[in-house]
Formats: C-alpha cells, structure tokens, sequence
C-alpha cells in the first residue's frame, strides 16, 4: 500500500465524521500538547533566569574576566598592567578592585559587609555595570574619599539612606602581634540594587584608594576587572555561543583569545579566571537544576504519551472490524501498523505544536502571569485577613512569588529556539513511540476471526 | 496441474481443534477450476462452504493438502505471499458488505486500488466508472449508512473488482438481501464477471442463484460432489 494511501486512512480515522474516536484522540492531542507547556516553560523560563543570573553575577560582580593577585602588587604596577590590558582587542574595560571584610554598622544595626574598593569611574566606564545596577536612591558616586554606595538590603537592614553616616569596622594586624580594630566614617551616597539579592545584599562599594587604606591587604584580595565585547563566548558550558569554534563569529573568536592575552601581560603572579571559571560550581549547580527539571517535565510528556498509546488502543479495537477489511482486500501487516504510527505522529505533531505554541506564549509573558497570580492569591488573602482579624486570626503575609531575596525580579526571557526544536522532536518521538503498541496489536489483526465476530 | 486450471485444490483438509476434539470440516476437497468459468457451490449450513472459499481466498490456511490459485501456492505461501496474492488476484464479496463506515462509497472502491498503488486520480476514476456500472452513479458520495442493503452489496462487488482480479469469491452475496435486491446484486455480479472474463466461484444456499454457473457443486461431508 502506498503511503499516501496509509496517511489518507490515518487522516480519516483520526478526524473522520467525528464521534468517539475523533473525541478520544482530540482529548491525547490536548493532553500531549498541555504536557509540554511546563517542559517549554522550564526550557526558556531557566534559560531566562540563568541568563539573568549570570549576567548579573558577570557585569557586576565578577567581571568577564577576573585577575586575581597572588601577592602583594603595588598601586603603580596594577595601573601600567591596566594600560597594556586596555590595549588587548575585545577589551571594553579594564579596572582594578580590592575586595574585603567588614562590620557596617549604624544606629539601627550591624552586619557584615563586603567592601568592594572599586574605582571612582567605575560607573562612567563600565556601560554593563551601569545597565545591571538600579539606583534605588542617591547616585553610584564615589568621587568622595569618605562617599560610600550600599545594596538595597544593606540599607534596609542598617535603616540607611543617602546623606546617612555608615560606619565601617575593619580590622588590620597590629605590629606588636594581633588586631587593631578601625573604624572608618562614610557618608552614603546612593542605594543600588542588581535585581538578585543573593548577589548584592553585602555588597558596600567604597573608593578604591580608600579601601587600599583600610582594608588589611593580607586578607583583602587584589583584583584586575575586565570586560569584553562578546562575554557569553569565552568558554563555558551554558551559552551555545561558547560551542563550535567553526561557527564563531570574528568577536567570538577574539574573546577566546582574550584570557590568554591577559594571562601574558600580568604573569605568573596573577591568577586568571574567566566569568565560568570564577564561579563554576554555581553555574554548573544552575545547569544540572535545570536538566533536572528538564528531565522530570520530559517525564511529563511520557506519561502523556500513553495517553496517545491508550486513545490508539482503543481506536484498534474499535476499527478491529476495518482493519480485517482492509487486510483482506490487500492491506499488509505493516501497513495496517503504519496507519496507526502515523496516527500517533499526527496526534503528536498537534500536540507538540498547541503545546509549543502555548507555552512560548506563557513563558514569555512570565512576569505579567506571575505578577497577576501574586495580586490574585494576595486579594484572596487581604479578603481572608478581614474575616480572621476580628476573630482574632492574623492578617497573613503578602506573597512574593518572585522574590527578590531569592530570584531574580524579573525573568528575562530569550527563546532558546534549539532546545525547543530538541523538546519537539523528542515529544514528537516519544508520541509516535507510544504508537507502536497498538500498531502491532493492529498489525496482528487476523482478518477472518474478526469476519466471523460480525 | 491442468493448464488451463486457475484453481487446483488436492485433497484440501480443514480441521478445527475444539478441546479434545477434532472437528473435521474439509475432508480431502479435490477441485479444479478453468479461467473465465463460474463455478456455484451449495450445501447445507455449518457444511463448510464458507471455509473452502475462505482457503482460496487466502484468508484461512487448509490443515492439508495443496491449494494452488493462479500460481500462488496457498497451503504454503507466507504473509507477504498472500497480501500480494489478496490484493492483485482475488476480490470478495461477503454476505455482509463490510463497507468501511467512514468512507463514501466511491472510497470504499477505490480503497483496493488506492492501497495496491494506483494513484488517487485514476483509482477514483475506475471506481466511480465501476459504481456506474452497478447502478450507483449518483451514489458515489454517500457513505454506507446512507445507502440500501442492496445498494451496499452492489458497493461491496465494485469494490472486489476494481483491481480487476482474475478471481471473484463471493460468499452468500444475497444472502441477506430480500428477493427483488438479490435478483439485481446477482444480475450485477454475473453481468460484471462475465463481462471481464473473470473466474467466479459462489458460495450460496439459493439454488436460482447457483444454477445461474456454469458449473454447480454440493459440498457434502467434506467432500464436493457434482449435482
């Protein structure tokens, strides 16, 4: 039998004049298809979120690419390493920092603080660390040896605003053996957020200069900041940019070319680090979370599929009479089967595309989605609250469903248009799979005992 | 084997196991039919009529014996044989019409030759020709439940010949249709075969029907017997 002749049967089973059949396949195509929207919204939703994280993490914590001092270097031999850096191809800035420990305290509270002793021009120069710091308050100004800038939660915690005095204990080892402790007065000058707290809740940024002067510079750590034109293609494991040399584009090539060019200015006294290698364990920790529940929304889709499988059963049996028929003016066995493989196929390319298309159309509207559930759920709440109070319940908290104590407050969202060819595929494969059971119990039709039932 | 024989059965046995029994059906058929001929088989009911045309036509193995049609060796041809055998030589018509009930009846006809490779243009086009022939010219768009018993019937014959094959085993074809529908299946059926030069052999209880072959046969305990 041709196969357009099988494909015409299968069309026709599947649609034909309606009825039970068509009902039953129509609910597995619905089913497959509301099985992948989680699979497609996990796909590009953690896409979105790493991406956002790890731009973050990048453009304003650990730069693109980071050099660490393993010594002790000197302020004058840091800026003629930061001139010849400047000049490498792809570089679109270079900046020295030192990092370190210490108390802020206020008034209102203390907690421990990272001190990061950034340069002054740090805010004009860095275009990327401009666009993924908020100031919430204030201004990104450190022009004042004595001006500090904190994160969002630090203020919050220190009840702190621009104009306020912060104090900043530190402590350097006193040359009679042990500690001095010193405190040191800053005016803030601005209140800054990235979005993902986990990055910035500690973060104090002080002028560089002054930071050289009271950070103790055994336990502070040294470093080079650099960013470059294409960040995402320095080698990792989490953008596709970063594979297939072949493919890269001139930048791309450039970038990968930049670690080792910095690794020959600075020495041996500096140890590199791109963005991937700086904070590997998190960015493989975000990966393996989601081909984790990449693989548990895949499972999704399975168990759907033996809805494709059960809906066919029932369609062989019930076309059992048909199949004799056509067997017996001529069908073969594996024609039989593959009307009803192509049933499967059929029934899983609709679902994969009402899925896919439901899905996308989810994920990219994230946020809104988000924010109308969290207004949702917190009206239902406020509503219960009024009844409670009186009877001496307590008003419940308002939901944060997207918090940004923990996530990122908004989910960038970019289509990873390869991993949901990849889904599709495997939905559509997996659907099809699901089909061979009952094609074979199809295909084992014996044509004259049906006959005989009828 | 005759060569002029497009059928040869020798000593063609059917046995069904039936707990410890054996129920002999076919007890040693031996017949041999000439191309072009139409060849009518009676005999009483459960007797095993349906069974010996069930064998020639591919449909049911014997449990002995040889059965040779149009050169396929059916007592020992595999799935692949008998699909090809099913789709190219013979065509059936059952008592029942088993039409497809979600075609129409022009794609109840062309199915046969739609399925063997013919394309689509030219399949519809000898279907709709074949249903002409049978009376069911403006018929072609409805499905079965929208035609009569006998229409159905007649539906079912044009399908077994739209692969034009050199045999046509029909099983009762009247067998539930009333008088005035049955005088005109038969009529279409004849008309049809004698026309093509196909090789009929009827199975049926109706002895008008049977005595309109050239040659009639009884099947008594297994055995077919010239009447």
């Amino acid at each position: 039998m041709k196969r357009r002749a099988v494909l015409w049967i299968a069309l026709r089973y599947l649609f034909g004049r309606g009825g039970r059949e068509t009902g039953r396949i129509i609910s597995a195509v619905l089913i497959i298809g509301l099985s992948l929207i989680p699979l497609v919204v996990v796909l590009q939703v953690a896409d979105g979120m790493i991406e956002g994280i790890v731009t973050r993490f990048i453009e304003t914590g650990t730069f693109h690419i980071r050099a660490a001092a393993r010594r002790s270097v000197e302020q004058d031999e840091i800026a003629d390493a930061l001139e010849s850096l400047r000049e490498i191809p792809g570089v679109r800035y270079a900046g020295a920092e030192l990092q370190g420990m210490g108390l802020a305290h206020s008034d209102r509270g203390r907690r421990g603080v990272t001190l990061r002793g950034v340069p002054p021009e740090l805010w004009e120069r860095d275009e990327g660390f401009r666009e993924y710091i908020e100031v919430r308050s204030g201004a990104f100004e450190l022009d004042d040896p004595a001006g500090a800038v904190i994160g969002t939660d630090t203020a919050a915690t220190l009840g702190l605003e621009p104009g306020d005095e912060l104090r900043v204990l530190t402590v350097r080892p006193s040359p009679r053996g042990g500690f001095l402790p010193r405190v040191t007065r800053f005016t803030v000058r601005g209140v800054v957020t990235t979005g993902y707290q986990e990055l910035d809740r500690l973060w104090v940024f002080v002028p560089y200069d002054r930071a050289r002067s009271i950070l103790d510079r055994s336990a502070a750590t040294e470093y080079i900041g650099l960013k470059v034109d294409e960040p995402l293609a320095l080698e990792n494991p989490l953008f596709r940019t970063g594979h297939g040399m072949p493919l890269l584009r001139d930048g791309e090539r450039d970038a990968r070319e930049i670690p080792v060019a910095v690794s020959s200015i600075l020495g041996a006294d500096w140890r590199v680090d791109t963005w991937y290698q700086a904070e590997r364990t998190r960015y493989i920790s975000f990966q393996t979370t989601k081909n984790l529940l990449s693989f548990i929304m895949l499972l999704i889709v399975c168990v759907a599929a033996v809805n494709i499988s059960s809906a066919l059963v029932l369609l062989s049996i019930e076309k059992q009479h048909e199949i004799a028929i056509l067997k017996s003016v001529g069908a073969a066995p594996r024609e039989i089967a593959g009307i009803f493989v192509v049933s499967g196929f059929i029934a899983g390319v609709l679902g994969t595309v009402l899925g896919m298309a439901a899905g996308m159309l989810i994920a990219v509207n994230i946020n809104e989605i988000m924010a109308a559930l969290e207004r949702m759920i917190n009206a239902f709440q406020a509503g219960a609250g009024l009844i409670a109070v009186p009877f001496g319940g307590v008003e419940p908290a308002p939901l944060e469903i997207l918090s940004a104590e923990f996530y990122l407050e908004r989910i960038p969202i970019r289509l990873a248009f390869p991993e949901l060819f990849a889904a599709a595929l495997a939905a559509i494969l997996i659907a099809t799979a699901a089909s061979l059971i009952p094609a074979r119990r199809a295909a084992a039709t014996r044509p004259l005992e049906v006959m005989r039932r009828h | 084997m005759n060569d002029r024989a497009l059928i040869e059965l020798q000593g063609v046995e059917k046995w069904f196991q039936t707990g410890g029994e054996r129920l002999r059906i076919l007890a040693g058929v031996d017949l041999t039919v000439e191309s072009g001929t139409a060849v009518a088989i009676t005999g009483e009911s459960g007797c095993g009529k349906t069974t010996l045309l069930n064998i020639i036509g591919g449909l049911e193995a014997p449990s002995a014996g040889t059965a040779v049609a149009a050169g396929y060796r059916l007592n020992a041809a595999d799935e692949s044989e008998l699909t090809d055998y099913r789709r190219s030589v013979v065509g059936l018509v059952f008592q029942f019409h088993f039409l497809l009930k979600d075609f129409t009846a022009l794609e109840n006809v062309l199915l046969p030759a739609y399925m063997a490779g013919c394309r689509r243009e030219a399949a519809e086009k000898r279907a709709a020709e074949l249903l002409r022939e049978v009376g069911l010219g403006e018929r072609l768009q409805h499905f079965p439940h929208q035609l009569s018993g006998g229409e159905r019937q007649r539906t079912a014959v044009a399908r077994a010949l739209v692969n034009e094959p050199r045999i046509m085993l029909a099983d009762e074809p009247t067998g539930n249709l009333d008088e005035q529908n049955s005088e005109l299946v038969a009529d279409t059926l004849f008309a049809l075969v004698r026309s093509r030069g196909t090789t009929l052999l009827l199975v049926t209880h109706d002895r008008g029907l049977a005595e309109r072959g050239d040659r009639l046969l009884r099947l008594e305990r297994g055995n077919l017997v010239g009447v």
